[in-house]
């Protein structure tokens, strides 16, 4: 059904600079030639030839591309729904989701949110959309599955800006979002240095970003010991988080391994995990909750990585 | 010609933000519609010197309709107070708030109540509800609110359930809105209990008093038979939010703030963040410890400080991601119970008050009483009680509200607490502009010094 896509605004788009959107109205942009691309397949990998209708969730902030996507899903005689979600919170979007049960559900998002089953989410950055950072998940699952082979079994030496930390793995398997890799942690030791981003399973609002203050994490035996930020808030919630709720266990280590254009964002989302870097998971073992409303809460802390594995 | 002048219920912010278009302003609140709104900087200063030529027409027109600039010769407390006198006598919302047990499986230190046992009495039953059901059943009547409150009146659970039964299924047969809400302990929340006062009570709102973290919680809220409810509290509230079991019920997490707690309020905060309990039904509500009659002067945080701190507190709550009450957006109607003879307090022996801090109050629990069930026949509203004249109070300066641009949303907060000669003012009369840079902030305005 997507196969030779008619672009809508080919024949009545006035020129604009190569590069350069022009303006479609008061909020809305025309594409890019590159984003056109992008749009296009991306339709084709997510629509392809289902003849399902697509229903187009949306945060506020990605109207943009919500109405370039709708628009050329439309001309390609895919029958499509547009769902603005009221705010750009995981809930509010998460409630646009419901009822999109029988169509193809493409969710334009920028943060982390629970997905529902078979719907697919495309998050972007403040200053790049997710037409911007789309890739070909087929491209993306077999960099992965090389960086899996190189990166083999324990153990493992990761040098961070004023750390290093050893860790005991398990063997690195392709993970979500896409271009990631991840594997289960069976031991560490040493000081591990996050200065990108951290991301909790949890509705925090604070910036995600840590370049401007970096979580210093001691860990022994695999558990954190030691928790250090200059931040009074971040610092407050990390060493509550694992002393008194026991996330203390380092469960999992992730590597991001797409070179993307920006920094790390924000808004922790699938963008930061995916952006080269290497983020530990700090989890509570399964024996020792605290409390059951806490037990399955998760600390993602990611360091920059100059070379991508 | 009208001469306007800045209304003397209109606040605007000493601090500057600019917005996404780089444009300065100053946020601004207009008590008498309710409404938090921008303006530029020139604006503002006109407001602020009282020269209000030099702010151009639309400008002007928007402002009035705002009533935050009003014609020089209104009588705008007289129209304030005449907005809660016409609300207070309004036959047709009706409230009703009833303590279905007298006692309480806690006994907090601060509590002013004296709880005591005793058996339900199914005819007290039979006829607290039939006088709700009279309510919702005269033609006047436009809506009904229930209170559920104690004691803790999760201990009378059954009585709960089976007047909400026949107070829902009246008010749906007449077509009247009808809402709920209950202030608990939280000590008896089961899972299973939230979905019976969601889904069977109708149950809007859900006021559980959390005052620390785990080990404060437990030593100020000490169930009398010894053991701690923190963590089966957070279990079953973080677990029903995170599942959406109660959507159209909000959660309140309220926190009686005193010198024993006040330094625990932020690791409580996180506490909440890390169970889960953030999202848009539930919001955390830290509320200084007051006097029921009882001497709290030992405990009790100077108001000032409390509304500087409060301020962290937020800031703290909005970055883990905790609710908290914006400003109020609806002029109240009526101060509270206790100025309407068409809202009461019905206890579990029958009697009835107009103040909610009279009945289980050793000496009010008596003097206090307007009227028994037995007295009152059919909807008619109850007999006046203490603070019925509150508002002539208020605009004959007996009371100080009448200076107060908080009054159109406030009220005057408890008529009770100002008569025994406390301050009941709530924090916001000390931290409005903090709490309208915290509006700022959520709106995404930045402040104009971080450029």
């Amino acid at each position: 059904m997507t196969a030779g896509l008619r672009t809508p605004d080919q024949a009545r788009a006035p020129a604009s600079q190569p590069g350069q959107p022009a303006p479609l109205g008061p909020r809305v942009t025309r594409p890019t030639p590159a984003q056109r691309a992008s749009v296009r397949a991306i339709l084709r990998e997510c629509v392809g030839s289902t003849g399902q209708a697509l229903c187009l969730v949306y945060a506020p902030n990605r109207r943009t591309e919500a109405t370039w996507l709708g628009a050329y899903a439309r001309a390609a005689g895919v029958a499509t729904q547009l769902r603005p979600a009221a705010t750009a919170t995981a809930a509010a979007v998460e409630l646009a989701c419901d009822g999109g049960a029988g169509a193809t559900v493409l969710i334009l998002a920028d943060m982390t949110m629970r997905v529902p089953p078979g719907a697919r989410q495309l998050a972007g950055i403040e200053t790049h959309s997710a037409v911007d950072l789309w890739a070909p998940a087929g491209l993306l699952e077999l960099a992965a599955l090389a960086a899996a082979r190189r990166l083999g079994g324990s153990p493992l030496t990761v040098s961070t800006s004023g750390g290093e930390v050893t860790l005991a793995t398990g063997p690195f398997t392709p993970d979500t979002p896409p271009g990631t890799v991840t594997a289960d942690v069976v031991d560490a030791n040493g000081t591990f240095v996050a200065d990108a981003a951290v991301a909790v399973n949890r509705a925090v609002a604070w910036d995600a970003r840590l370049a401007q203050r970096p979580v210093t994490l001691r860990l022994v035996a695999g558990t954190v010991t030691e928790v250090d930020c200059p931040d009074p808030v971040l610092a407050r919630f990390l060493t509550r988080a694992v002393h008194t709720h026991n996330a203390s266990r380092a469960g999992s280590v992730r590597f991001g391994l797409r070179r993307l254009p920006g920094g790390f964002s924000p808004v922790a989302g699938p963008v930061n995990a995916a952006r080269a870097g290497v983020t530990l998971r700090l989890r509570v073992p399964a024996d020792r909750p605290y409390n059951a409303a806490s037990a399955d809460l998760r600390v993602d802390v990611t360091a920059t990585l100059q070379e991508v594995p | 010609m009208t001469t306007l002048v800045r209304s003397r219920y209109l606040l605007v912010s000493p601090h500057a933000y600019r917005g996404p278009d780089g444009r300065a302003v100053r946020m601004a609140y207009a008590t008498r519609r309710a409404r938090l709104f921008t303006v530029d900087e020139d604006t503002a200063a006109a407001l602020s010197s009282g020269d209000l030529a030099r702010i151009d027409e639309p400008e002007l027109t928007r402002l009035r309709s705002l009533q935050a600039v009003v014609d020089a010769d209104e009588d705008e407390l007289a129209g304030v107070l005449g907005g809660y006198r016409s609300g207070s006598t309004d036959p047709g919302a009706r409230g009703f708030t009833i303590m279905p047990t007298s006692y309480c499986n806690m006994a907090c230190d601060y509590c002013g109540q004296e709880h005591y046992k005793a058996a339900v009495d199914e005819r007290k039953v039979e006829r607290t509800t039939a006088r709700v059901l009279a309510a919702i059943a005269d033609p006047g009547t436009r809506s009904v609110s229930v209170t559920w409150f104690g004691g803790e009146p999760l201990l009378a659970l059954r009585v709960v359930r089976q007047m909400s039964h026949a107070f829902v299924a009246a008010a749906d047969a007449a077509g009247k809105p009808y809402s709920a809400r209950m202030p608990t302990n939280g000590s008896l929340l089961t899972a299973r209990t939230l979905r019976v006062l969601h889904d069977e009570c109708r149950l809007t709102a859900l006021e559980v008093t959390i005052d620390g973290p785990e080990k404060l919680h437990d030593q100020r809220r000490v169930k009398r038979n010894g053991i701690g409810s923190f963590h089966r509290t957070m279990a079953v509230l973080g677990q029903a939010v995170r599942e959406g079991a109660v959507p159209r019920t909000r959660i309140s997490i309220r926190v009686n703030v005193d010198v024993g707690n006040e330094d625990a309020v932020d690791d409580l905060l996180v506490d909440l963040a890390c169970c889960g309990l953030s999202g848009p039904t539930v919001e955390v509500n830290l509320m200084p410890v007051h006097s029921w009659g009882n001497d709290v002067s030992a405990v009790e945080v100077e108001a000032r400080r409390f509304a500087a701190r409060e301020i962290d507190w937020l800031r703290r709550a909005r970055l883990l991601g905790l609710g908290f009450a914006a400003p109020p957006k609806v002029v109240r109607r009526t101060t509270c119970r206790a100025t309407s003879t068409y809202g009461e307090i019905i206890d579990s022996a029958g009697r009835v008050y107009s103040c909610s801090e009279h009945p289980l109050v050793p000496g009010a629990r008596d003097t206090g009483v307007v009227a028994t069930l037995a007295d009152l026949a059919g909807s008619a509203p109850r007999p006046a009680g203490s603070y019925d004249d509150w508002y002539d109070q208020v605009g004959d300066a007996r009371q100080q509200c009448g200076r107060c641009p908080l009054l159109p949303v406030c009220g005057g907060a408890c008529p009770k607490l100002w008569r025994e000669g406390h301050v009941p003012c709530p924090s916001m009369r000390h931290n409005w502009a903090g709490r309208l840079d915290l509006e700022a902030e959520r709106s995404g305005l930045r402040p104009v010094e971080a450029g």
